[in-house]
Order: structure tokens, then C-alpha cells, then sequence
């Protein structure tokens, strides 16, 4: 299968400063991506190189078959949502929405279709006649979504378009902009900082993190097997214990941590550091069970609504933290010693990060 | 700014003493009239003159004076606007301009006629220098002939005609014709065009400006401010400044500028500088002494020389080094009739 | 609230009353004496002066020359004002420097300079001599040529500034969805750019055509006597030819010019504000 879109080798500096090393991406025909990582991570640096905004030092960007590499953006078919939205502010909602559409010589009676159909698509269109500086922060979003819908690209870039919205405008709006793009078929690459947003809406996620895609897979894969430290970090909670292998046997590891000694599925030499997690979720509070198993004093718990976080504290002063859907019975006061375990296929195993690296 | 009374010594009238005394009296009764009392007299002129005022008049006088001078160094029309608009209070008590501007002065009566009893000197001066029965004098009559740079023409310019050959092509500054030194350009046209002799041809101004007609090719450009005329032929970029005045083009080249000034065979024209008395200006009668010293020959010994003209006090002998080709005067009354006309034929005639 | 207003009002009074006895005064005692004849109102000086097909050559010098050098600086200005408001740091600050310093440079020094640069053994001649398309040096000194192209050197920050102001607010990513949606480089700056500045660029116009239309120590020291503007005519008439009638009419048909010129463009542009 040749992908629809196709990154190859994409590497971009700033003077000295790499930005992006290297990058291979490929995005299939109607496939929703997200580029997840921190600010500085090169996502919206990727994004702008598929846009044609800017030019990579080296590597290829191939388009629908085509080598777009040098193309000016304006050549591309590849729309872009900006993260102010870029709305201009001397044309209003319609004129926006037809702008691409005028600039391409495309039809007035055309055009003026094309605005009207997108604009109902986006729920906006008895708002065609105003400024758009009158506009909700909202709806300004939706007329940039359809702005950049209205020509039919090949491919839609979105740059932290929620960003600026708050938290239940940003929920719905990731729903009804996913099915939207769902309708149209429109294959979209979407750049976010917000680990629930990319999990909520991609079909795949690219965890970024220093100019590298550092885990490339569907949400689930990249919440419950992320590949590197910085995917685990970043994406979900997890604890974290610094360990040594001392057996190594059949997939299967025992590692010496300040907790004790704790089984994990992997292969290591004996004797290599390894950073060993677990999700929150994993971990069963009180009973007994199968797997790893410790007893920790509780330090905190904190009411999330549907979820309870526990806080516990390991030995060497490492935290743990377990989320359970019902409070265990018992004595829950700060102190009180629990008994904590969770299965050994849940135990994430990773090389000890450099030290240096860390520091 | 003080009060002084002139010492013993000044050869100031008595009669200006006396004045002067009851003026300080004045003074003294109406403190509200202090500051017009004050011997501080302010003179109006030209201000390419400013550097020998400042160095020469304005010394001697404060000296022998004990008083204070103020030199407005502009051009003769806004030492005119001046007078006209301070009609009623004012400032200036002496002016130094050009004779055509005298006259515009004179007939708007803004002048105080000078009279041999307050003016001594007037009694000593050349013939043809007292004005208008007084209203003003000349104190130096500096020349016009053809200012031209010495590296393009090394052999210098004979005859006023030659700029009109084609060699010349975009190489020649004239005046404006609103500029005083302006006005001799027209009268030498005149005259080559109908072969005249100088003084008949300035009534012939069709002449004059159908010659001038056909200078146009040679124009480089027609200046109103005279610095930026001699910058331009010191570069090379003009050749030649028809009607240039002795006392600019040669104080230019004594300080080393690569021009001389040629006197044509057909001769030079004097364009004399004027002074008068300002109509009811301040300090009346040491503005009169001021005018005198301009008109005495201890001053004028000392001017002629930086200032490249010929005194007009006949104490002075005639200057060795005055070219020895005709010297012409400009009919000024002539002059001030027709000059508007003129200006505004001028405008179109030699328009771009 | 109204007491508020009324401090706002007070704080305006010096200047009020500084343009009034400095501006408005003056000027209506000039508008008064143009239509002062011999026998009380008269329009005669306006009949007059316009009745004489010279005058209407001198008003088509003065409109064209001031359009001309607004046109010259506009070309050279606007993409300035980009760069300027596109640099950073050091290089903004050097080239706002050079914008503005030749500010406090006199009109004098600057024809000076210009007559050096443009003689005819001067580098501007020597590097179109070099061109070849010139059989003799061509002559820029004393020409309308020299004249607009001095008079647009004296007047570019005056146009410079106003659109930089106006372009430094306009986001870039602007003219960037505008490449994203296909636009082409002309088309992004003919729909986008060019309508986001235009605001600056009348008041830009406004600005220069106002100083170029009434400049009068330019004209006279790059082109002289040959070449008579409204400008120079009015300080003519006034100085040398005493004709305060002419004087008066000229100048009040040059502020005329200007003031149409001012209020022309403000309406544009408020209209296309309107528009937008």
C-alpha cells in the first residue's frame, strides 16, 4: 500500500537549533492523525512543512502520489485551520468562506453554493452577512474550518484549533468536527498539545518529543503500550520505579525496586537498569490477587467524580498511584498501610533513561 | 542691554546727544518704555553680508558706540515685509537692500529721509548715490559681470555674447529676475540684441527678452538663493553665472573656490547696496549715526577691500585692481515700474 | 461621567486655543483678504488669477509634480514599511533609524546633496551612462524628473511611517491561509495585504501629497526659478510683487487642494472601513 500522505526524512533547523530530525510519516486516504507532543516538540513544524509554509532542510513530502516538496502552498490542495483561525477582517463570514473558492476562479453562482453549503455544514449559516470580528471565539473556529473545507483539499491541517476555546465548547466541538470530517471523507492532520483531545478524536496518534515521533499508533496503543518513556509520560498517568534485572527468563523479568522485587513481561540482560510503570487503573487497592504485589501507606485521595485517585507512598519517598471507580472498605485515614497489587502483563518495562539525558 | 550715554570722545552730533539725554529722561519717567530706549540698534540687510558685518561694522560700531547691535541677515524683499508689516511699531531702525527694493520702501513710505545735518557724510559721497532726495544711500557699490569656473573655461570669458554659444549648452546661471542682481541679464540682452548702447537698450525690455528666449538651451537652471548658483559652477556643473555680484563671486574666490569673475568687454554693471533709516524705528538718532559711519570713509576703507566693491565716499581713492572696461548703472526707477510685468513675463518666457 | 467629559473637554482648551490664535486666526484673516477689494467683496482675484491660461498651467505643475512625487514615495514606501515592520531587533532598529534621522537633516543640506549626486559627473549619470542607453549624460538636475524624484527623498517617512504603523498590525498568517486556500503570491497581496493597509497608505497619501502639493523651498532650490508652483507663486506674490490679493487667492486655492485632497482620502477611507 502506498500511503496518501508520505513524509520521508523531513529535517528543519533554525541557525543552530534542530527543530525537527528526520521524520517519517505516513497517512493513509480519509485517515485522521494527531501530532501530540509539548510546545517545541516540531509538531507545528511538521504541520507547516506539509502546508508548504515552510521548506525542510531535507526529506520529501509526498502528496496523493505526487512530490510536493517544493510546491508552493498555494499548488498543494492542502488546507490549513489556524490556531488564531487567520479569519480576515475586511471580508465577512461569507466572503471568508469563499475566499479560496474566488482566489481559484472558481464561479460566483458557484461559489456562493459552495459558501452556503458549508456554512449550514457548519451550523453557521445565518451568520453569512456578519463582520467577523462579531463572531464568538466558537464560531469564528467554525467559520475557519469551513473557509479551509470550502475548496475540498486534499488534506486539511488543523493547528490546535480548540486551543483557544473553553473546556465544554472544546468538547463539543471536537464531536461534531470529527464527524464532520468523517462525512467529507477529508483526510486531516490535527496538531495538539492535549493528550484527551488526541485521544478522543485521531485514528492515530504521533507522540512528538524533540523533533522525533517517538510512538506512532492508535489511542489505545499508545495509552496502555507506549513506546518510550516520554509517550508514558505524557500521555496518562502512570507510576514510575527506577529497577535492576536480577532473573531474566522466558519473556519474563524479575527486577529489583525500592518496593521490593517486582515481575515484568520483557527481556533484559541480567543486571540491566530498567524503568519499570503502571497505569493507575491497573492497580487493584485491598484483596488479594495474582501479580505484583506491595503494601503501601495511603497519603491522599482525591474524589474525581466518577473515579477516585489514591495516592500512596512507596519506599524511597517514589509515589504511587492507583484509580479505582469505588472506594475499598475499611480504614481509609492518611497512613493507614493498604495492600496494592496489579498483574504482571500490566508491568511496562523500559531501559533506564541516561542519566544525563534526565538530568 | 543697557542704557549708555556715548562717551566725550564719539563724534556723535550734539544735537543726537541731547536727544539721547532726553531720552534717558523719558526712561526714567515711563519705566514701561525701558526696553524701546535701550541703545540697542537693529539692523535689516543681506545675508551674505552677515560674515564682514560680524567681523568688521558691527565691531567698530559697538565699539565707538558703546551700544549693542543686532544684524537680521535675509533677503531685501523680507527685510521689506518686515518694514510693511512693523509699520505701526517698528523694530528695525536701519535696513540695508538693494536699490529696486529702496524704492518699493520709499514709495510705501516706510523710510526716514536722511538730511546732511543728521548724516554728514551724505556731503561727501559720489554723485548719483543719494536717493529719492535722501530717503537712502549707497554706502558700497559692489559690480556685476560673468562668474565662471576656472577649470572648464581656463581662458576666461571676453564678451557677454559668448554664453549664448552652443558650447555652452546646459552650462549657464542666470539670476531669477526677482532677484536684484537679476535685473542686468535683461539690459545686456537688450543691448546685443538691437546693438544698442547699454544705457538706451534698458527701455527696450521686448529685446531684452527675446535675446534672453534664446538662452534657453544654455540654462542650466535660473537660481533665487546664490549659495546654492556658486556650489553649483565650484563643482563644474555649471560654467558660467551671468550678472554675478563682485562681492560674492570674489570673496568666493579668495577663499580658494576654482572661479573668477570676468568683467566682458561690453562692460560691468554696478549694482550699488543701499541704506536708510528705518520710519519711526527705534533709537532714531544713533541709527543715523550708524548710517553715517556706513557712508564715512574710515568704514568704507575698511569694506571695499573684503567686500569687492568700490566705496562710494569720495575720501577713497578708486581700487587699482577694478577691471578697466565700461561700468554701467541700472535704471532703477525704470525699474521699479515695469518689474512686476517683468517678473511675470519672465515666469512664462523662461519656463521649462 | 459628565464631569469626566468636561476634564477631557478642559485638557483640549491650550490646544484649541493655541491653533486658534496660531492657525484659524491667520488664516481667515487670509481668506478675508481675497475677496477684499477697492469696493468691499469682490472675487475678483480668484477670476482673475484663473482667467489667465498660465495660472491653470501652474495649478496642473503643482498637482502633478505633488502627485508624482506621492505616487514615487508610495512605490518605494510601501514595501519599506513591510520590511520594517517585518525586521527585528538590531536591523528594525537601524532601518528606523535611517527613516528617521534624514528627518532632522535641513531641506538645504539635502538639495546639496542631491545636486552632487544627480550632476552630471555624479554617480546617478555615470551609473546611467553605464547602462549604455544614453548617448550623452542625460540631465536630472533642474528637471521636473530631479525635481520629484529630491522632493519624494524629502517626503518617503512621511509615507513610510503611516503604512509601517498599519502594517506591523497585520497578522501574517493571514497572507498564509490566503497561499493555503490557493491564492496566488499578486492574488494574496491584492486581496489581503493591500486591503489590510490601505488604511495606512491614504493617510500615507494624505500625508505626502499635503507637503509635496505645498512645498516651496524644495522647488526652488532642485528646479529654481523655471518651474512655478502654486506654492512658490503665493510666496512670490507676497514678497516680491506685493500683490496680497494674488498672494491670498493662490494660497487659499492651494489649501483648497490640500484640505480636498485630506478630506478625500479620510472618506475613502472610511468607507472602505465601512466596507470591510
Amino acid at each position: 500500500m502506498t500511503a496518501f500522505l508520505d513524509i520521508a526524512g523531513a529535517e528543519k533547523g533554525f541557525g543552530a537549533t534542530r527543530v525537527l530530525g528526520g521524520v517519517d510519516l505516513a497517512v493513509a486516504r480519509g485517515e485522521f492523525v494527531s501530532l501530540l507532543g509539548p510546545s517545541g516538540c516540531g509538531k507545528t513544524t511538521l504541520l507547516r512543512i506539509v502546508a508548504g509554509l515552510l521548506r525542510p532542510d531535507r526529506g520529501h513530502v509526498r502528496l496523493d502520489g505526487e512530490d510536493i516538496t517544493r510546491r508552493p502552498p498555494h499548488k498543494r490542495d492542502v488546507g490549513v485551520v489556524f490556531q488564531s483561525y487567520a479569519l480576515f477582517p475586511h471580508l465577512n463570514v461569507a466572503e471568508n468562506v469563499a475566499f479560496g473558492l474566488r482566489a481559484q476562479g472558481t464561479g460566483k453562482a458557484e461559489s456562493a453554493a459552495a459558501v452556503d453549503r458549508f456554512l449550514t455544514l457548519v451550523q453557521l449559516g445565518h451568520l453569512a452577512d456578519r463582520p467577523v470580528s462579531a463572531l464568538s471565539g466558537g464560531q469564528q473556529q467554525r467559520v475557519a474550518v469551513a473557509r479551509a473545507l470550502a475548496v475540498r483539499p486534499k488534506l486539511l491541517l488543523l493547528d490546535e484549533p480548540f486551543s483557544a476555546l473553553d473546556r465544554k465548547l472544546r468538547e463539543g466541538m471536537q464531536i461534531e468536527l470529527r464527524r464532520l470530517l468523517r462525512e467529507l471523507g477529508t483526510t486531516a492532520i490535527f496538531v495538539t498539545h492535549d493528550q484527551e483531545e488526541a485521544l478522543t478524536m485521531s485514528d492515530r496518534i504521533a507522540v512528538m518529543h524533540g523533533g522525533a515521533i517517538e510512538h506512532l499508533g492508535t489511542p489505545e496503543e499508545v495509552y496502555s503500550r507506549p513506546a518510550t518513556p516520554f509517550a508514558l509520560e505524557f500521555v496518562g498517568l502512570s507510576s514510575r520505579l527506577p529497577g535492576r534485572v536480577v532473573e531474566s527468563m522466558n519473556g519474563l523479568l524479575m527486577v529489583e525496586t525500592p518496593l521490593g522485587r517486582l515481575r515484568a513481561p520483557g527481556s533484559f540482560l541480567p543486571g540491566s537498569p530498567v524503568l519499570l510503570a503502571v497505569r493507575p487503573e491497573r492497580i487493584r487497592v485491598g484483596g488479594t490477587g495474582e501479580g505484583n504485589a506491595v503494601l503501601a501507606p495511603l497519603t491522599d485521595v482525591v474524589f474525581q467524580g466518577a473515579r477516585v485517585q489514591m495516592h500512596f507512598a512507596g519506599a524511597d519517598g517514589l509515589p504511587l498511584l492507583a484509580e479505582v471507580s469505588e472506594l475499598p472498605s475499611g480504614h481509609l485515614r492518611p497512613g493507614a498501610e493498604l495492600p496494592l497489587h496489579w498483574a504482571v502483563r500490566d508491568m511496562l518495562v523500559y531501559p533506564a533513561p541516561d542519566r544525563a539525558a534526565v538530568a | 542691554m543697557k542704557i549708555c550715554v556715548p562717551p566725550p570722545s564719539a563724534t556723535l552730533p550734539r544735537r543726537a546727544l541731547l536727544a539721547a539725554g532726553a531720552s534717558l529722561a523719558g526712561t526714567l519717567a515711563m519705566p514701561g518704555l525701558l526696553r524701546a530706549q535701550t541703545r540697542e540698534l537693529v539692523v535689516g540687510g543681506a545675508a551674505s553680508h552677515k560674515p564682514w558685518m560680524d567681523a568688521t561694522v558691527i565691531p567698530f560700531f559697538e565699539r565707538k558706540y558703546n551700544c549693542r547691535i543686532t544684524y537680521e541677515g535675509t533677503r531685501s524683499l523680507v527685510n521689506l515685509e518686515k518694514m510693511q508689516t512693523n509699520r505701526s511699531r517698528p523694530y528695525l531702525s536701519v535696513v540695508q537692500m538693494d536699490d529696486p527694493v529702496m524704492i518699493l520702501a520709499a514709495r510705501e513710505n516706510l523710510l526716514e529721509r536722511l538730511t546732511p545735518e543728521r548724516v554728514p557724510n551724505l556731503n561727501a559721497l559720489k554723485p548719483g548715490t543719494i536717493h529719492m532726495d535722501g530717503m537712502w544711500a549707497n554706502y558700497l557699490q559692489p559690480w556685476q559681470g560673468i562668474a565662471y569656473n576656472t577649470r572648464a573655461l581656463p581662458n576666461g570669458i571676453a564678451s557677454w555674447a559668448e554664453l549664448w554659444e552652443p558650447r555652452f549648452k546646459g552650462r549657464v546661471v542666470l539670476p531669477s529676475l526677482q532677484n536684484t542682481e537679476g535685473l542686468a541679464n535683461l539690459f545686456v540682452a537688450a543691448s546685443l540684441e538691437t546693438g544698442k548702447p547699454p544705457a538706451e537698450a534698458q527701455a527696450d525690455a521686448d529685446a531684452g527678452f527675446r535675446k534672453l528666449r534664446a538662452l534657453k538651451p544654455n540654462l542650466l537652471t535660473i537660481y533665487t538663493q546664490m549659495p546654492q548658483a556658486f556650489n553649483l559652477l565650484e563643482q563644474g556643473e555649471a560654467w558660467a553665472i551671468a550678472g554675478a555680484l563682485s562681492s560674492f563671486a570674489l570673496e568666493r574666490k579668495a577663499q580658494g573656490a576654482p572661479i573668477a569673475l570676468a568683467a566682458p568687454q561690453e562692460g560691468i554693471y554696478a549694482s550699488p547696496s543701499g541704506i536708510c533709516a528705518v520710519r519711526g524705528g527705534p533709537n532714531q538718532e544713533l541709527a543715523m549715526a550708524y548710517v553715517n559711519e556706513m557712508l564715512g570713509a574710515e568704514l568704507q576703507a575698511k569694506l571695499a577691500g573684503p567686500t569687492f566693491s568700490l566705496p562710494t565716499n569720495t575720501g577713497l581713492p578708486v581700487p587699482a585692481d577694478m577691471p578697466q572696461v565700461p561700468v554701467h548703472s541700472i535704471d532703477w526707477a525704470n525699474v521699479a515700474a515695469q518689474r512686476n510685468a517683468w517678473v511675470q513675463r519672465w515666469d512664462r518666457e523662461m519656463a521649462l | 461621567m459628565t464631569k469626566r467629559v468636561d476634564l477631557f473637554a478642559l485638557s483640549a482648551l491650550p490646544a484649541v486655543l493655541y491653533l486658534l490664535v496660531i492657525y484659524a486666526v491667520p488664516l481667515l484673516m487670509l481668506l478675508t483678504r481675497s475677496v477684499t477689494g477697492a469696493e468691499g467683496l469682490t472675487l475678483a482675484p480668484y477670476t482673475a488669477f484663473l482667467s489667465d491660461a498660465f495660472n491653470w498651467q501652474i495649478i496642473a505643475n503643482t498637482l502633478r509634480v505633488a502627485g508624482l512625487v506621492t505616487l514615487t514615495c508610495l512605490v518605494i514606501g510601501y514595501p519599506v514599511a513591510f520590511a520594517l515592520s517585518w525586521a527585528r531587533g538590531l536591523a528594525q532598529a537601524v532601518l528606523l533609524l535611517s527613516i528617521i534621522l534624514p528627518l532632522s537633516v535641513g531641506v538645504v543640506v539635502k538639495a546639496f546633496a542631491w545636486q552632487i549626486v544627480l550632476k552630471r559627473d555624479g554617480v546617478v549619470t555615470a551609473a546611467l551612462m553605464a547602462t549604455g542607453l544614453f548617448e550623452e549624460p542625460p540631465r536630472l538636475l533642474f528637471t521636473e524628473t530631479g525635481l520629484v524624484l529630491g522632493a519624494a527623498n524629502v517626503f518617503l517617512p512621511f509615507m513610510i511611517l503611516p503604512i509601517y504603523s498599519v502594517a506591523k498590525l497585520v497578522d501574517p498568517r493571514l497572507t498564509e491561509a490566503g497561499a493555503t486556500l490557493g491564492a496566488t503570491p499578486w492574488k494574496r497581496f491584492a486581496r489581503i495585504t493591500w486591503p489590510l493597509t490601505l488604511p495606512g497608505v491614504i493617510s500615507g497619501i494624505a500625508f505626502t501629497f499635503s507637503l509635496s502639493v505645498s512645498m516651496y523651498v524644495i522647488p526652488s532650490l532642485l528646479i529654481g526659478d523655471r518651474f512655478q508652483t502654486l506654492a512658490t507663486l503665493t510666496g512670490r506674490s507676497f514678497l516680491l510683487m506685493r500683490n496680497e490679493a494674488l498672494g491670498s487667492a493662490t494660497a487659499v486655492l492651494l489649501l483648497a487642494l490640500a484640505v480636498a485632497v485630506v478630506v478625500g482620502s479620510t472618506w475613502f477611507a472610511r468607507r472602505l472601513g465601512r466596507a470591510a
